[in-house]
This record gives structure tokens, C-alpha cells and sequence, in this order.
């Protein structure tokens, strides 16, 4: 059981994307969504209380690369960290670092699935990464996986397994 | 703290029974997504009609080219995912052709009107015009287009 239902903010200026996707949301359970219509109308949400992941349309009037900048970088963001989706049917390369480097969690490339929308909601769940606050960036740890060291002991400790046989 | 509640909110759905992708991405909670989001097919279907119409009108009169942007963008996204991937495939050439002009040369009128039509043969007639046929069109045309455009 969880302790409380999934809080998820949908972020779109079209009206039937924001429909679909809230319908897709509302068949994993009793999640509870909200919606807003544009950047500025999120960050009202957001401040007044943070989901648990946003799910955010790039191409609005305030689009999702402002918000998100506000949500990482902004003196007031109330959750620096908060998990955020864009979704985008530009996948130029650029674009996607672009997303990236502005710190977001996941992408969903339009037109999407059911499956597309729910299984990065289920990335965002289960692998949540360590937050990065740098200099140069802000936003989840891009890296995916902890690569194992092959090179040679040079702690003590290293050796312990040896010792103990 | 948001982000402490966040945490203990997802390991509490990530350890539950089946796990996140039990709850998920099951294939009854899949099937039950797919469901609800083809239950707006016909709202959908409407509202690419509507686009497609405005697009054709927008070409006439030749005077909005943000307008058509926005309204390829909108085919684009919303298309395929109902059952109309040629529309999708010829919205999408539509703002290729508009984000990769040389924004100081005016828009090809002609050529929007041309795609125009292709696009509402596509999705008043798939039959006729399957998707790989419109977009091999499509898609000759924009390149058609920009290569003959002088570089910016």
C-alpha cells in the first residue's frame, strides 16, 4: 500500500494532449493528476504545492525549457529536484542535449503510446537518480550505470578477501 | 521536505508486491491505458480534421505561417497515435519544411498547398494514399524545396 496516492502534473497547451495523457495516468491506479495549461500556470502549482513528477509539454507558450529552468534553478523553485518528463516531437539531436542539459529525467518522443508515457513514469519510480547541483549543471545523474573498477588494488582493504581466505 | 516524501513514496511503490512495472506496465493496467486514451480517438480525429482544414485555408490565404506551425505540430503529435499515420507523416514534413526555410526567404504558398492536399488525402482517403506512398511525397517535396532555397 502506498502511503499516499502518486501526485502528477500534466503540462500541456493543448487540451485533448492534456485529456490523454491524464487518462493514460488514471489507468495505473488513483494517482491524483492536475493540469495546467502553460509553463506560468505550472509554476503556480508547483509553488503552491510540488507533485511528485511533472510531466511537461516542450512546445508551449512558455515553453518547457523556461519551466524547467525554473524548477532547477529559480531562488523559489521548492523543489530543485522534482522528476520532470518532457515530452517533444523534435528528436534533432541537439534538441535532446538541450533537454538533457536543462536537467530533465526522461523523454517522451510524440506521438506516444500508453506504454511510452507509463513506462517512463515507471523509470522516474524506480530509478531514481542522485541530483547533481554544479556550477555548470543542475539535474538528475545522467549516468546510467557504475561502471566496475578492473585496475589494481592499492587499499589495504582491498585485499581483505584475501587475507580472510 | 517534498523530495524525502517523493523518496519514501517511490521505494513504497518500487518495493510493493510486483513492483512498479507490476503496477505499471502489466498487461491489464497497459490494456486499461490503451483503452482510455482511444476512447478520445473520435475528439481526436476531430481535431486533426479541423487542423487539416484550417492548414488548407492558411495556405490560401497565405498569410500565417506560425499558424500552420502550430498546426502541423499539432497533427504530428496527436496522428499517429490514432490510427492516422499518413496525416502525421506529411504534418510532420509541413514543420520541417517551416523550421528548416531560410527564415529571411518568404514561405512557399504553392508548396504548403500542395502538402495541404497531400495531407487531407491522406487522412480523408488511407487507402488510397497509403503512409509510405504520402510520405515518400512529403518528403520529396520539402527536400525538393529547401534544396533549391539559398543558403542563409
Amino acid at each position: 500500500m502506498s502511503p499516499r496516492p502518486l501526485d502528477l502534473l500534466v503540462v500541456d497547451d493543448h487540451r485533448l494532449t492534456r485529456a490523454i495523457i491524464g487518462e493514460i495516468l488514471s489507468a495505473i491506479g488513483r494517482p491524483r493528476i492536475r493540469f495546467a495549461e502553460d509553463g506560468a500556470e505550472a509554476i503556480e502549482q508547483i509553488l503552491l504545492s510540488p507533485p511528485d513528477i511533472a510531466v511537461v509539454d516542450f512546445h508551449m507558450p512558455f515553453d518547457g525549457i523556461a519551466l524547467l529552468d525554473f524548477i532547477r534553478r529559480a531562488a523559489r523553485s521548492p523543489d530543485p529536484s522534482l522528476p520532470v518528463i518532457i515530452m517533444t516531437s523534435m528528436t534533432e539531436r541537439s534538441r535532446v542535449e538541450a533537454f538533457r542539459d536543462a536537467g530533465a529525467d526522461e523523454i517522451i518522443v510524440k506521438p506516444f503510446t500508453a506504454k511510452t508515457v507509463l513506462s517512463r513514469i515507471a523509470a522516474v519510480i524506480d530509478r531514481p537518480r542522485a541530483f547533481i547541483h554544479s556550477r555548470q549543471f543542475v539535474g538528475p545523474d545522467r549516468r546510467r550505470s557504475v561502471e566496475p573498477y578492473d585496475g589494481p588494488s592499492r587499499r589495504q582493504t582491498d585485499n581483505r578477501l584475501w587475507v580472510d581466505l | 521536505m517534498p523530495a524525502t516524501s517523493r523518496r519514501r513514496l517511490f521505494h513504497s511503490i518500487a518495493s510493493s508486491p510486483g513492483g512498479t512495472a507490476g503496477r505499471l506496465l502489466a498487461p491489464p493496467a497497459l490494456e486499461r491505458a490503451h483503452a482510455r486514451m482511444q476512447a478520445l480517438a473520435p475528439q481526436a480525429r476531430a481535431e486533426i480534421q479541423k487542423a487539416i482544414a484550417v492548414i488548407a485555408a492558411e495556405a490560401e490565404v497565405e498569410q500565417s505561417i506560425d499558424a500552420v506551425l502550430s498546426l502541423a505540430h499539432d497533427i504530428h503529435s496527436l496522428a499517429a497515435g490514432f490510427g492516422s499515420a499518413g496525416p502525421g507523416v506529411v504534418a510532420g514534413e509541413i514543420r520541417s519544411y517551416i523550421l528548416n526555410r531560410p527564415p529571411s526567404l518568404q514561405p512557399d504558398w504553392s508548396l504548403l498547398r500542395l502538402l495541404a492536399a497531400l495531407l487531407s488525402r491522406a487522412f480523408d482517403s488511407p487507402d488510397e494514399a497509403p503512409v509510405d506512398v504520402v510520405s515518400d511525397q512529403a518528403r520529396a517535396l520539402v527536400s525538393w524545396a529547401l534544396a533549391r532555397a539559398p543558403i542563409a
